[in-house]
């Protein structure tokens, strides 16, 4: 499989980037090869353009974004879904992990 | 309250939360501002260094081996006047590439159209009012007004009607220049823009024009004290504050980022609030706004929205639920630099009955507190701007430019914030255990 790059985006890329610290853990313990990155919501279109992205998660308290996020990359492939609210709380970064792992499978 | 109409509100808020953010200008002007913050950061930071170095009353400079250091001090009063007072040429190039951007139209050159197009509107020559009332015109001058926070509003307008123009212009058939097909796409792309360039200038520029003529005043005069004073006066009093604060807790309640919500209103008044403050206080001059970006920081969103600081050491004290003192543990680092999501979404205090009221009544209580103690003059007023994840005291030490007083109202905040939450968190605590009884039983 090739690697995989998931963004996190929240306001300003500061809550998920705890979540991403922790997601990363995650990855290094079980040696896969997947990038992650918070970014800021007002930067996500942006960095989609001149990066690769295959599963974008919003933090739940941008989630108002996610229609629009879907309709903008629905030719992309890029996957869009909202982070479980209690997994995001608690910064559950296996569950979190999980979720975009299961999201390209869906493909 | 049933929970049909519970959801059916929840539902109805989550919908204007997407309908307010999928407004074209609205996501347009939330970008300007958060890339005009390090401008505004810029100038705090200079004037901070005017006045803790070169200012010879003050600063360093006040030291008789040090006070040639005063001689450095238009460094950074120049700075300060080019980041503060010129923020309004700022937010409207930034502004113009935005709305630019999301109607598809890439590049830089739409910010140059929309600075044009506001400098269109404003005079070039200044009334210079003498000692003995009489008055001198003075020839080519761009007066402070027109770049200063002042014009603001005006510059929002102006952009985003330029933009548009620009834009519609740009898809005519009939106003596209024809090369023949040996020409390079480049070089004909280069034409592409110039009739619609030139169009949208003129029509502006010509607005402008008859707006001065058929009334007397310029577009910037009407603007300002039929727009922007008004809403300044709302805004940065107290009623306006609380109420824009009411609004964001009760968008976080049902788990909705409230800041973002507010932040279109918010953003223009308070961060202009603070960049009038630095640069009266730069030059010396009466600080006058009392409610400004760091007041909401300083005094109502300390450990993050809803003052949960006070939350944290609440659980701490009394909290007995293992799974509270297991959040407010993961919640504690985050917490002083004001971020607390995982309380948010974790405790949760999302759709949380008990705690919802303490998190929507806290910070009305300690902003309250906060402006009086300024109003009575035991605070300092805030001068300089601080990013929203410095830590509690040192935000306000740096923010109100070293004001003891501040500091002390802060930390009266943060305590008035722990009794608040005290009896919710024991409230929770019971609902809890009672639950749990009920279920062993």
């Amino acid at each position: 499989m090739s690697k995989i790059n998931i963004i996190l985006v929240c306001s300003a890329g500061m809550s998920t980037s705890m979540i991403v610290s922790n997601m990363k853990k995650v990855v290094a313990q079980k040696n896969m090869d997947v990038y992650i990155e918070a970014i800021p919501s007002t930067e996500a279109e942006n960095y989609m353009e001149t990066n690769d992205v295959d599963v974008l998660l919003l933090g739940p308290q941008v989630r108002y974004l996610e229609n629009r996020l879907k309709e903008s990359t629905k030719d992309t492939g890029i996957r869009v879904d909202v982070i479980n609210p209690q997994h995001y709380g608690t910064l559950n970064g296996e569950k979190i992990l999980q979720q975009a792992l299961d999201l390209i499978k869906e493909k | 309250m049933s929970s049909g109409v519970f959801d059916k509100l929840i539902n109805s808020l989550n919908k204007v939360a997407e309908k307010v953010n999928s407004i074209k200008y609205i996501i347009a002007i939330k970008n300007t501002f958060a890339a005009l913050l390090p401008v505004i950061i810029t100038g705090a930071f200079a004037t901070l260094f005017s006045s803790v170095i070169f200012d010879a009353e003050n600063g360093l400079a006040q030291i008789s081996a040090l006070s040639f250091l005063e001689k450095f001090k238009p460094i950074s009063s120049t700075i300060s006047y080019f980041t503060l007072n010129f923020l309004t040429i700022y937010a409207v190039f930034l502004l113009g590439i935005e709305v630019a951007k999301l109607n598809n139209i890439k590049g830089v050159f739409p910010g140059i159209i929309a600075v044009m197009s506001y400098l269109t509107v404003n005079p070039t020559f200044f009334k210079l009012i003498q000692e003995d009332g009489s008055s001198i015109i003075v020839q080519n001058v761009l007066a402070k007004q027109y770049t200063d926070t002042k014009g603001l509003f005006l510059g929002i307008i102006v952009s985003i009607l330029s933009i548009e123009l620009y834009h519609w212009l740009s898809k005519q058939d009939k106003l596209k220049i024809k090369l023949p097909e040996s020409v390079p796409a480049t070089v004909s792309n280069s034409f592409s823009s110039l009739i619609p360039t030139i169009f949208t200038v003129a029509i502006i520029a010509t607005i402008g024009f008859a707006i001065e003529a058929l009334t007397g005043m310029y577009a910037f005069d009407i603007i300002y004290s039929l727009v922007q004073k008004p809403l300044e006066g709302l805004i940065q009093g107290l009623p306006g504050v609380l109420t824009l604060m009411l609004i964001a807790q009760v968008f976080w309640v049902i788990g909705i980022h409230g800041m973002q919500m507010v932040k279109p209103i918010r953003e223009p008044l308070l961060l202009s609030a603070i960049a009038v403050n630095t640069a009266a206080f730069e030059a010396g001059e009466e600080v006058p706004n009392i409610i400004n970006m760091p007041f909401w920081d300083i005094y109502m969103t300390f450990g993050g929205s809803g003052a949960t600081l006070g939350l944290l050491i609440a659980i701490f004290i009394v909290g007995k639920r293992e799974d509270y003192r297991q959040i407010a543990k993961l919640s504690f680092v985050p917490g002083i630099f004001n971020i607390n999501e995982p309380l948010i979404y974790g405790l949760p205090i999302m759709l949380n009955p008990i705690l919802a009221i303490p998190f929507i009544i806290t910070p009305l209580v300690t902003g309250t507190i906060g402006y009086f103690s300024t109003l009575f003059g035991f605070a300092g007023k805030a001068v300089v701007m601080v990013p929203w994840p410095v830590p509690p005291v040192l935000n306000a030490f740096i923010a109100t430019a070293g004001s003891i007083g501040a500091v002390i109202t802060q930390i009266v905040c943060i305590l008035v914030s722990i009794l608040i939450y005290i009896p919710f968190v024991k409230i929770a605590d019971r609902s809890a255990r009672e639950k749990m009884d009920s279920e062993a039983a």
